[in-house]
């Protein structure tokens, strides 16, 4: 119609229908983008507040996990104190207490990383659609960091770890693990106490578990690898509440939480 | 003149019709590219659905494996504690069940993963072709878990792996690969998982040549506090594939209950 009408104007060199004709032509085509990018924009901002509230749900379960971090840590620092307190003569413990003093240094904890959204947002190059800057921020620290992995490699490749493992008997790991292993609480339990410094007896015989605390006593290296234990767990407890400070409050502000 | 001229024309205009054109327009436009719009989302959907279909096969066989792996590492586990106690000598065993079972104490599984669909998507930066997100986000922890690798890596450089392998003559160990070797399954075979390492079997070799083997073990004094060792990291392997990762746990046995 509009077509029609415009060669019409141009046969008969109406200027004025033509330009208003070609107005008309522009406008509408112009205003019809609009509506549909109008549209689309609500789309993404739908989008984005799924992903979003997704990215801040992460994010809290990721603080909780910092949290349990240290939680974790200051427990096995303590036991690592009880055991060194012992080796040295200064606070003797029961053989049983010093076998659980002494594995529960050897504990470290894995946490489970809870990154699915921000990594989909980075694999589909969509991580714009989370608008918050802090929130945003606080995704792209905590999920590059690498002072997770760092902790988790130092607990596991112990040379302390390795030496408590190879000089206690397998009856006596086993009843480490079933009686005084690490507490498995729910996501957000609170409060973070006692997941792994709790009161607990082995249930083993006497005997086995005199010849476990001998074993240990007596092996020289012990003491030297549970020092260097203590001062790792140290260094990461320092990692985690002084040098990544900005992660930390970061995440609790995203979080919600206070600091 | 020339103003008035233009009023002139712009009297004569078919107002109501410029309007409906205009409106016709910016219709038009919106329509087309709706209908451009329908026809990608009604591809993109195809498209999903292959790729869905295609991802929860992946993972299916991913679920399996991660259960094959428990109960590979739990048989793992009781050959250790079996040749831990007949070495010292709390429940002995035969010569032969004792190289057995200290054999067994040495494997680990190596697993084949499933990953080519979730790699093409992610690749594409396509995943969000997987609409439903308890399967997205399985699929995405599944594949990011350092885990498994962790637990080969173990298995593959343990010391007591070494010392075993190191002590034992060339024949004893043919011997205990081809009768008492793991037993290969096709994937999804549930049935075959439960004692696919810790079944019963003989090594069919001269009776000297075994006590040999035996004796070989016990007198290397290093032996034990590695298997002990061993023995403790396959119990933290099982902790952390079973306690650890509980909402991968708990999804991967729920796309393992579903039917195809």
């Amino acid at each position: 119609m509009i077509l029609r009408r415009l060669t019409q104007s141009l046969k008969e060199q109406n200027w004025t229908a033509i330009v208003i004709e070609f107005i008309l032509l522009v406008s509408g085509v112009f205003l019809g983008i609009q509506v549909s990018n109008w549209n689309a924009d609500r789309e993404t901002r739908q989008k984005s507040a799924v992903f979003t509230e997704r990215l801040r749900y992460d994010l809290r379960a990721e603080a909780y996990g910092y949290r349990y971090l240290v939680a974790y840590n200051k427990e096995v620092l303590r036991s690592a104190v009880r055991t060194l307190d012992d080796l040295s003569g200064e606070a003797p413990l029961s053989d049983e207490q010093f076998v659980i003093s002494a594995y529960r240094s050897t504990q470290y904890v894995f946490n489970d990383r809870f990154r699915t959204t921000y990594d989909e947002l980075v694999s589909t190059g969509d991580v714009r659609l989370i608008a918050d800057p802090e929130v945003r921020q606080a995704a792209t620290t905590v999920f590059n960091s690498q002072v997770f992995d760092g902790i988790v490699k130092a607990g596991r490749d112990s040379e302390y770890r390795r030496l408590f493992r190879t000089s206690i008997s397998h009856e006596i790991q086993h009843a480490l693990l079933e009686h005084c292993g690490d507490r498995y609480f729910a996501l957000f339990h609170e409060p973070l106490v006692d997941v792994l410094d709790y009161p607990c007896t082995l249930d083993a015989p006497a005997d086995k578990i005199h010849a476990a605390a001998s074993a240990l006593r007596g092996n020289r290296q012990l003491a030297a690898a549970l020092q260097l234990r203590f001062a790792d767990i140290d260094t990461s407890l320092t990692d985690l509440q002084v040098n990544n400070q900005a992660l930390f409050q970061g995440l609790m502000k995203v979080a919600g939480d206070k600091p | 003149m020339i103003l008035r001229h233009v009023i002139e024309h712009m009297k004569h205009q078919h107002w109501t019709a410029i309007w409906i054109d205009l409106v016709i327009v910016i219709l038009g436009v919106f329509i087309g590219t709706q209908v451009s719009n329908w026809n990608a989302d009604r591809e993109t959907r195809q498209k999903s659905v292959i790729f869905s279909a295609r991802l929860m096969d992946d993972l299916r066989v991913e679920a399996w494996a991660y259960q094959y792996l428990i109960e590979y590492q739990k048989d793992v586990q009781a050959n250790a504690r079996r040749a831990l106690d007949g070495f010292d000598g709390s429940h002995p065993l035969s010569d032969e069940q004792l190289v057995i079972a200290a054999y067994r104490a040495t494997q680990y599984e190596s697993q084949d993963r499933h990953r080519a669909t979730y790699d093409e998507l992610v690749s594409t930066g396509s995943i969000g072709l997987i609409t439903d997100q308890k399967t997205r986000e399985t699929a995405m922890m599944v594949y990011a878990i350092t885990l498994i690798d962790q637990i080969l890596q173990g298995g593959q450089q343990s010391e007591y792996r070494q010392i075993f392998r190191r002590t034992l003559p060339a024949q004893v160990q043919q011997a205990l690969l081809e009768k008492c070797g793991d037993k290969i399954l096709t994937p999804l075979d549930y049935t075959g998982i439960a004692h696919s390492l810790d079944y019963p079997c003989t090594l069919g070799l001269p009776e000297d040549s075994i006590r040999a083997a035996a004796q070989a073990l016990r007198a290397r004094q290093e032996l034990v506090p590695a298997l002990r060792l061993r023995f403790a990291d396959v119990g933290t392997d099982l902790v952390n594939l079973l306690d650890s990762n509980t909402a991968l746990v708990n999804n991967l046995r729920e796309i393992a209950g579903r039917r195809k």
